[in-house]
């Protein structure tokens, strides 16, 4: 009786529940991540039986190694580009969609649908879109007597990273317009009534009542976007591989490239540690940031 | 509630019985990893013929080993039985020497393939003195150009490199893209790249970067790659290449916008399959060094290997006998497949007739190893094998220069030879 108010006490049911939700991150995220923490102390190519222990050589050699440096970088534009594009379009297209009276959920799904195309598939699409010869840019340029800005876009040291950031854009926008759309449903109708009252004109009711009321919706959208980028690979790869020459290698493909193409497994994993702690910290610090101001 | 459960047994008995279908009647699975379309064809022949086995095809192609994703399913025991890879260090080798690889001595010698294979081509599979595979077909890799287009404007093959130029700029000023290469893949990097390396450094001076002390960043592989670099400032080779796919440059070649690509001849298949309409020849680039004889590139392109984990070793060599060592496998790879096999053709006399004249020379070339260079992207071990592309197409999108290139590649060469994985 006294075993059972104890266990009663401790809630074991609820820790009964947890037991397989607990064993499936242990076998698919915990096992990995521990294994990932072992082999980056070792040279390994991942397959040889022999590892052999190198301690702290790979995080040494990530600091000097010019390649990672330059997709740091690159990761950096991405971002900014795009949390500029992406959720730029997608506030924009949800404040619009949400005043519509008819046809708010044909235009929803409808701009929803580059979010449902697998990257791969998006990736030839935009390919196909910036190919030199016959793809849609150059030829509208050369239309509109811009020829001379035509150009081998996912070719080009300057234009790779952001063509494929502006194709990345386009895919994931709809995601977030969704989850803005959900926000701007939350927002007091009666504030805008007040609002007008008050003289606002369209743009200062989105900057003074619609802005401020999605806060908490835009601090997890940007939190999403902030993490998506900086783990950003798919359409990277299926676009570019990081090229020309490393110009939109991004952290992702490196590491990819590293472990999977060069065999070099124990210095993929010392980058891959990297780049989750990294985005741990930044997510941890814009969450902060966002909260003490908010605060 | 036993009814219940005798319904559910009755059920599991039979999913059981249906998988195991092909074992109740005796067939062995046989997982195949092929490169080529036609070996199809070949696959129903032979289940035909052997009724006890059953052939699980799949497709395979370079990105499968350079990405890594052919080791992840090797090591993990779910990948093929056997697999068709490029038959060179940085491939086959690779595999090899992590024991991924089942080792066919033994059936070398029971079914005498070391008298029926070309010696030199054996080279290629063998690691620290085993073999891990059977060669699977000789190609050439050098420019191929669009005979009509040459035709229409006058112009004859160029014996020299100053001949080469001139005629890239005839082709330039009648609106044609001379040289295209899709570069925004890796490989066609490595097939251009290596054609003028050996034009400008020849076989013997590659052979001693292979197997030696040559360098990278030694003066006739720099003007090799300078030389390159040219053609694309100039818009000879076409100065967006980087933004071309493989696939993206052939269709340029075919649809008669670019006269000429550096390619192999696996594109047989492809071309006489899809775009038969167009005449299209190859030669040999012109020498760029001063003691240089000019060679295609190329020589032995994949082989079979079987996998250190499969359940019937001697089921899977069985197939791949038949397909070099019986006339009707031959022919199968000559006239559908377009290839050119590794050894002396069975009844030559008969399928001639059928055979582009790129197989016929090939053919007639084969005894004669000297005439191919190095395809170099095949013997660049995996961990130089990364920066060898990427440099390739800094180079390419002048975007480093000759020697920046060249120093890169060298300096990734040097790293991976101290770590031993130079492979002789």
């Amino acid at each position: 009786m006294d075993l059972k108010r104890k266990l009663r006490r401790l809630n074991l049911w609820a820790y009964l529940f947890i037991i397989p939700a607990l064993t499936f991150y242990s076998v698919f995220t915990l096992r990995p991540l521990t294994q990932s923490i072992i082999l980056s102390f070792y040279d390994w190519d991942g397959f040889n039986p022999v590892k052999r222990f190198v301690s702290f050589a790979n995080y040494i050699e990530a600091l000097s190694d010019l390649v990672l440096g330059l997709a740091l970088l690159n990761n950096i534009k991405w971002v900014l580009i795009s949390i500029i594009l992406s959720q730029g379009t997608a506030l924009l297209l949800a404040v619009l969609i949400s005043r519509c009276i008819i046809g708010q959920s044909f235009f929803r799904s409808v701009l929803f649908f580059p979010n449902m195309l697998s990257p791969m598939i998006a990736a030839l699409i935009w390919g196909r879109i910036y190919d030199p010869l016959i793809g849609f840019v150059n030829t509208f340029l050369k239309s509109i007597g811009y020829g001379h800005l035509a150009r081998g876009w996912l070719g080009s040291p300057e234009w790779a990273l952001i063509a494929v950031c502006i194709a990345n854009s386009w895919r994931a926008y709809g995601y977030y317009m969704v989850l803005y759309l959900a926000g701007l449903q939350s927002v007091d109708p009666t504030l805008y009534d007040a609002a007008k009252v008050d003289g606002a004109n369209g743009w200062q009711e989105f900057w003074y009542v619609t802005l401020p009321s999605i806060r908490s919706t835009t601090t997890l959208v940007l939190s999403l976007a902030l993490i998506n980028s900086l783990m950003t690979f798919d359409m990277v790869w299926g676009m570019t591989q990081g090229g020309p020459f490393h110009r939109s290698e991004v952290l992702s493909t490196l590491i990819y490239k590293t472990a999977f193409a060069s065999n070099r497994v124990g210095y993929g994993c010392a980058l891959s540690l990297m780049q989750a702690i990294l985005i741990f910290t930044i997510t941890i610090l814009f969450i902060r940031i966002r909260e003490r101001s908010e605060g | 509630m036993r009814r219940s459960f005798k319904v559910l047994s009755l059920l599991l008995v039979i999913l059981i019985g249906m998988s195991s279908i092909s074992s109740a009647y005796g067939q062995k699975v046989i997982k195949f990893a092929y490169e080529g379309e036609w070996m199809l064809e070949f696959f129903k022949w032979y289940t035909q013929k052997n009724p006890d086995i059953k052939i699980e095809a799949s497709p395979i192609t370079l990105e499968d080993v350079d990405t890594g994703a052919l080791q992840l399913a090797l090591v993990g025991g779910t990948g093929p039985d056997i697999m068709q890879i490029d038959a060179a260090p940085g491939r086959m080798g690779m595999l090899a020497l992590a024991g991924l690889l089942y080792p066919l001595d033994e059936f070398y010698a029971k079914y005498g393939w070391d008298k029926k294979f070309f010696p030199w081509t054996l080279r290629s599979v063998t690691y620290n003195g085993k073999k891990y595979g059977l060669p699977s077909e000789v190609e050439y890799i050098g420019p191929f150009y669009n005979k009509n287009i040459f035709k229409k404007l006058g112009l004859n093959i160029p014996k020299t490199y100053e001949e080469f130029k001139n005629l890239l700029s005839k082709l330039k000023s009648a609106g044609y893209i001379p040289v295209t290469q899709g570069t925004r893949d890796p490989t066609p990097r490595g097939h251009i790249y290596a054609n003028f390396i050996e034009a400008s450094a020849g076989k013997i001076r590659v052979e001693r970067l292979l197997y030696g002390n040559g360098r990278w960043d030694s003066p006739e592989f720099n003007l090799g790659a300078k030389e390159l670099q040219e053609l694309v400032r100039s818009d000879l080779v076409y100065k967006e290449c980087n933004s071309l796919k493989y696939s993206e440059s052939n269709n340029l070649l075919w649809t008669e916008k670019a006269a000429m690509t550096f390619m192999g001849t696996w594109i047989l298949y492809e071309y006489l399959k899809e775009y038969s309409k167009m005449d299209f020849g190859y030669f040999i680039l012109p020498p760029i060094g001063k003691d240089v004889p000019g060679r295609f590139t190329g020589g032995l392109g994949s082989g079979y290997a079987i996998s250190a984990k499969t359940k019937y070793p001697e089921e899977c060599v069985r197939i791949l006998d038949a397909l070099f060592n019986t006339p009707e496998g031959q022919k199968m790879m000559l006239t559908v497949g377009k290839v050119v096999p590794p050894l002396p053709i069975l009844d030559f006399s008969k399928v001639k007739k059928d055979l582009h004249p790129l197989q016929i020379d090939v053919i007639q070339k084969l005894k004669d190893p000297k005439g191919i260079g190095y395809n170099l992207s095949v013997y660049v071990p995996t961990t130089v094998k990364n920066v060898y592309y990427e440099n390739i197409q800094g180079l390419m999108g002048l975007m480093i220069s000759p020697e920046e290139c060249n120093r890169n590649i060298q300096k990734e060469w040097e790293r991976a030879k101290a770590a031993g994985l130079i492979l002789k």
